[in-house]
C-alpha cells in the first residue's frame, strides 16, 4: 500500500515537471517568417524578402519596427498601419502567431511565406491597430479570463503600473520566469513564492477532501479557481479529403469557428485536455469516444 | 471531419438578449434591449451601438469588467458571463475601466 502512495507520488512529480517543461518548450517557441512585400506598395526596385523568427507566444504587429527598419528604403512616405496576409487571407493581428501558423497552415512550411503591407488596411476584416492596441488587447484577455476564474477582474485592475510594464514586457520578450512570478501575484490571496501553475496544476480538487470542492470556496480567498477559461480555434473543410494537406487555403475567417467556454475543475479528477475537448467540441470526436468516461 | 452544421453542440441561432448601460458621459439610449441572434459575432454589437450613438469611437464592456474581443461569438459571452437571462454591455466614450 505504502508503494502505492510512493509511485503516485512519483507520478505527479513527473507530471509537473512534464508540464513545466511543455510551458517553457512553448514559451520559447518561434515561427520562421519570410516577408514578402507587396509588389503594389513598393516604391523602388524589389526589396528581397525579410528573414525573421517570429516567437509562437507573439503577435505580428510586435515585429513591425524590425520589419519596417529592413524595408526602409521601398515603403512609401505615405505608409499606413501595417497588416499580413497568408494566400490572400487578412491576418488577424490579435491572435498569437504560433496559433495563427498552426490553424492556417495544413501543409509543414517553413519559412512561413506572408506578404507584409502598409497600405490598403482591410478595415472590413480586420479591427484596427492603433498603438497599444496589441497590449490593450492582452490585458483585455487577461481579464476575460480572471472573471472566468475568480467572478471578478479586482486582480488585473489593482494590478500596479509597474507590474503591468513588466508582465507585457516579459510576454513580448518570451520571459517565462518573469512572467510566472508576476502572473502569481494576479492570484487572490496570494501568499507569495513558488511555480503557481505547477502548484494549481498539482492541487488535485481531491485534496481538499469531498466536503470543500473548489466550487464550494469559488470567490473566497483560497486563490484556486473553480474553473479555467479555455479557447478553441477550429478550421472547419466543407469537402471530404483523404488527406488535409488536400485541402484548399483558408479563404475567409468565417471557415474557423473560435469557440471561448469555461471549463469546470470539479469533479475531483485531474482535468486533461482531452477532457475539456470533449466538452467543447464534442462532434470532432466518435460517438464511442465521447461516451466514454474522461481518463484521469 | 464534420461541419458545424450537423454538430450537436451547436445550437440553432437562438437570440440573446443584450441590455446597453451608458458608462461616465456615454449618452443613454432610449431603448437599453435589443435581441441579437446567438451566432452573430460581438462585432455586430460594437457596430450596431456606434450606428445608434454616431460615434465612432466607443468603448464596449461586459459585465463592466472587460472588452471581449470583436471575434466572440455572442451565444458563448451569453453563456460564459450572462447574468439573468440578459448579456450586460457597457459603453463609454472614453476608455473606462482601464
Amino acid at each position: 500500500r505504502g508503494g502505492k502512495e510512493r509511485r503516485k507520488k512519483v507520478e505527479e512529480v513527473d507530471f509537473g515537471v512534464i508540464t513545466g517543461e511543455a510551458r517553457k518548450q512553448v514559451w520559447s517557441g518561434a515561427v520562421p517568417l519570410q516577408l514578402h512585400l507587396h509588389p503594389s506598395e513598393i516604391t523602388a526596385s524589389p526589396a528581397p524578402p525579410f528573414l525573421i523568427l517570429a516567437p509562437r507566444n507573439g503577435y505580428l504587429p510586435l515585429l513591425e519596427t524590425d520589419i519596417r527598419h529592413h524595408f526602409a528604403r521601398v515603403i512609401p512616405s505615405n505608409s499606413d498601419s501595417i497588416w499580413f496576409d497568408y494566400q490572400g487571407l487578412p491576418l488577424k493581428w490579435h491572435i498569437p502567431t504560433g496559433v495563427l501558423y498552426d490553424l492556417l497552415v495544413a501543409e509543414f512550411e517553413r519559412p512561413w511565406n506572408l506578404t507584409v503591407h502598409f497600405r490598403a488596411y482591410p478595415t472590413e476584416v480586420l479591427t484596427l491597430c492603433e498603438d497599444e492596441a496589441v497590449k490593450w488587447n492582452f490585458v483585455n484577455a487577461l481579464k476575460e479570463a480572471s472573471y472566468v476564474m475568480y467572478g471578478n477582474t479586482k486582480s488585473i485592475m489593482n494590478m500596479s503600473q509597474l507590474d503591468q510594464v513588466e508582465l507585457w514586457r516579459c510576454v513580448i520578450k518570451g520571459e517565462l520566469e518573469g512572467y510566472d512570478r508576476i502572473a502569481a501575484r494576479l492570484r487572490p490571496g496570494f501568499g507569495g513564492g513558488g511555480n503557481w501553475v505547477r502548484d494549481f496544476l498539482l492541487s488535485s480538487p481531491s485534496d481538499d477532501g469531498v466536503s470543500s470542492g473548489p466550487l464550494l470556496r469559488a470567490g473566497s480567498d483560497s486563490g484556486r479557481p473553480s474553473r479555467v477559461p479555455v479557447r478553441v480555434y477550429v478550421r472547419t473543410v466543407d469537402c471530404d479529403l483523404d488527406d488535409l494537406l488536400d485541402a484548399a487555403p483558408v479563404l475567409s475567417w468565417d471557415e474557423v469557428v473560435y469557440t471561448t467556454r469555461p471549463i469546470d475543475l470539479r469533479g475531483g479528477n485531474i482535468l486533461t485536455v482531452r477532457d475539456a475537448l470533449l466538452k467543447m467540441v464534442p462532434h470532432l470526436f466518435s460517438p464511442t469516444e465521447a461516451m466514454e468516461k474522461p481518463s484521469t | 471531419m464534420s461541419t458545424p452544421g450537423d454538430s450537436p453542440s451547436v445550437p440553432a441561432p437562438r437570440k440573446v438578449v443584450v441590455l446597453f448601460r451608458a458608462t461616465g458621459d456615454a449618452p443613454i439610449m432610449k431603448q437599453s434591449k435589443f435581441k441579437i441572434t446567438g451566432t452573430e459575432k460581438f462585432a455586430k454589437v460594437i457596430d450596431f451601438l456606434r450606428k445608434q450613438l454616431h460615434r465612432e469611437t466607443l468603448f464596449l464592456y461586459i459585465n463592466s469588467a472587460f472588452s471581449p474581443t470583436p471575434d466572440e461569438n455572442i451565444w458563448d459571452l451569453f453563456e460564459n458571463f450572462g447574468i439573468d437571462g440578459k448579456l450586460v454591455v457597457n459603453y463609454a466614450c472614453s476608455m473606462a475601466w482601464g
